[in-house]
């Protein structure tokens, strides 16, 4: 495996692997939140006919986007030149009396400093479509703040690994091989062995047959089984059979 | 009859490759429209695979959906899955409980036979 944290290498193109076709090696695919950015791209007649190392969401991903001839730009529905459709750009947008700028979900980082920044200019609002999905964890991080770090710290240091209520097995393919469990990394030397994997879930879904714990708790009962992790973390007394009854699951397991 | 569960709609590998496939090809809507029940709840109901059912959340949306039987013990009795899309947004109400996110997960439901 290559090392998850190491510089992208997209753009670089690489001898052809058949006459009439283009090999662009480490693409980087943007269906899910892995980013996994080491795909060997084959083009053949502007469309992807390969995408070697990608999981099955990369590859209907990759499969379904060609290039396409549609002008880049139009104004009033017509062909423009892409100065003349800046300049009608920035007719609306100065003319808006309250501009908001949505969306920037599939946006890279520098296009999204630019439209934050052309929000402060306009005096506009930014809303991104994360916050119909993740707008109560965006209010905790402005509340409380965040706990996080890179898939490559996770696949260079993580030894305890706890998926709680997601299910990567299906949403994210290569989390667990490329990222999260089967990984040897710089602190977790022999891979798989170095790390212990829990999941904890409603659903005994396909990511907790990858687990070495799984805990299937009662719905709706996830504060409880935090709450029983803390109390044990301190030290607290507290009822076993309050706990088998809340969670579902028995004290000694916690 | 009817009885009471609690509705999880999530993503799925079909559904995820379906969103990039095309959300009218058959593979994508069969996905996005069945409804997953948990064995012991369908032999209790005397529900079959393919028998339709109803699904009305306690803000009143509805569906009409197909079911099928959940793989293994995936699913305890008393919960219910399917995979995002159509249906399940239609059972999404307005209210956010103050966090600009509709509740997508955990609808209390109650499901009928059909037919």
């Amino acid at each position: 495996m290559s090392t998850p944290a190491g510089p992208a290498k997209a753009g670089h193109y690489a001898g052809a692997a058949e006459a009439g076709t283009t090999l662009i090696e480490d693409s980087t695919c943007t269906f899910c939140g892995c980013v996994c950015d080491d795909i060997d791209i084959t083009v053949k007649d502007n469309h992807i006919v390969d995408a070697k190392r990608a999981c099955v969401l990369g590859k209907a991903w990759f499969y379904n986007h060609h290039a396409d001839d549609r002008p880049s730009c139009l104004v009033e529905g017509r062909p423009a030149t892409v100065e003349d459709g800046v300049e009608r750009a920035a007719r609306i947008l100065t003319d808006a009396k309250y501009p908001i700028i949505y969306g920037l979900s599939d946006t890279t980082s520098e296009a999204q400093r630019v439209a934050v920044g052309i929000g402060d200019a306009i005096g506009g609002t930014v809303d991104t479509t994360t916050s119909v999905c993740h707008g109560p964890s965006g209010m905790a991080f402005q509340g409380v703040g965040e706990v996080t770090c890179t898939l490559g710290e996770i696949a260079n240091r993580g030894d305890l690994i706890i998926f709680w209520g997601g299910n990567p097995a299906e949403s994210h393919p290569r989390h667990f091989t490329k990222y999260s469990l089967m990984p040897k990394g710089m602190f977790v030397p022999n891979g798989r062995k170095d790390r212990t994997a829990v999941g904890v879930d409603v659903r005994k879904t396909k990511t907790a047959k990858a687990m070495d714990l799984f805990f299937q708790i009662k719905p709706r009962s996830d504060f409880e089984a935090l709450w029983t992790l803390r109390a044990l973390a301190k030290g607290v007394d507290i009822d076993p059979e309050q706990v088998k009854n809340d969670t579902g699951i028995e004290l000694a397991r916690w | 009859m009817s009885e009471r569960f609690i509705l999880i709609p999530g993503r799925t590998s079909k559904q995820g490759c379906g969103v990039s496939e095309g959300k009218f090809d058959e593979a994508y809507q069969h996905e996005i429209t069945t409804l997953q029940v948990a064995p012991a709840d369908m032999k209790r109901m005397g529900l079959a695979n393919g028998d339709r059912v109803r699904v009305t959340t306690d803000t009143g949306r509805q569906i009409d959906v197909a079911i099928t039987a959940a793989t293994g013990d995936e699913l305890p009795p008393g919960l219910l899955f399917i995979a995002y899309g159509d249906l399940s947004s239609q059972l999404m109400d307005g209210e956010t409980h103050g966090s600009g996110m509709p509740t997508s997960k955990g609808f209390d439901v109650t499901m009928e036979k059909l037919g």
